[in-house]
């Protein structure tokens, strides 16, 4: 897969929000052997799709939506820290 | 360079850091092996370091941030509280949240990189030496 592509795809990944169904969209469009470095990268996507959610609540529901054993170790923090940082620049 | 150079020459630099380090906190010591979450703990503050010795930096004014490497690396493992670079020139300190900040800040995007030594692609942030700068530990601490 050529980077471009897979940056394509991990802007519509993002734009899911909610993690279930962010998984739900790379496995059923990358092919198996991208799935985990789909998940490594669109935790740096999902910090600004969050963000972009009109309640705190969503924001938050959105954040938990992310398991704490999610693939890879820090997942929920990094997207939890980011959507933070994105808060205080805006 | 070889995968052994390369191991050869991060450890020296971890070695580096470690004795400047120690003039401050005698007690810092450097974690040996494979060990993924960090590079350097330091007791007396309990706080880890994670240290990435980048000399192409002084060619390409790139700072490379990996984070995939055939499996999740670096930063989307790294438990360090601090990351330190060394350009060969200077070291450059960073908080976890000031290299995400970076990243997500300045809007930067994921390349694929694969290096002479590489059996696998690595995917990393490639980050302009001058535009980290701004989120170094001094200039978060300077900001109001």
């Amino acid at each position: 897969m050529k980077p471009a592509q897979l940056k394509a795809e991990l802007k519509f990944a993002a734009k899911k929000i909610y993690y279930p169904r962010v998984v739900e969209y790379i496995r059923a469009n990358l092919e198996p052997e991208f799935h985990d470095l789909a998940l490594a990268s669109v935790i740096f996507y999902l910090p600004d799709q969050i963000l972009s959610l009109p309640t705190k609540e969503e924001r938050r529901q959105a954040i938990d939506s992310i398991p704490r054993d999610a693939y890879p170790a820090h997942s929920r923090d990094m997207v939890e820290a980011g959507v933070k940082i994105l808060w205080k620049r805006r | 360079m070889t995968f052994a150079k390369d191991l050869s020459t991060g450890n020296a630099a971890e070695d580096r850091i470690l004795e400047k380090l120690q003039a401050a906190f005698p007690l810092a010591y450097r974690m040996l092996g494979m060990h993924p979450d960090f590079d350097i703990w330091i007791p007396e503050l309990a706080k880890s370091v994670e240290v990435k010795l980048d000399l192409m930096s002084q060619k390409t004014g790139n700072i490379v941030v990996e984070y995939y490497h055939n499996k999740a690396s670096a930063l989307t493992v790294s438990k360090a509280d601090y990351w330190v670079f060394d350009t060969g020139e200077e070291l450059l300190w960073f908080s976890r949240e000031g290299i995400l900040d970076c990243i997500l800040s300045e809007g930067m995007e994921p390349v694929r990189i694969a290096g002479p030594s590489d059996r696998f692609a690595k995917w990393a942030f490639l980050i302009p030496l001058r535009i980290l700068q701004r989120y170094s530990v001094s200039e978060r601490a300077a900001q109001p």
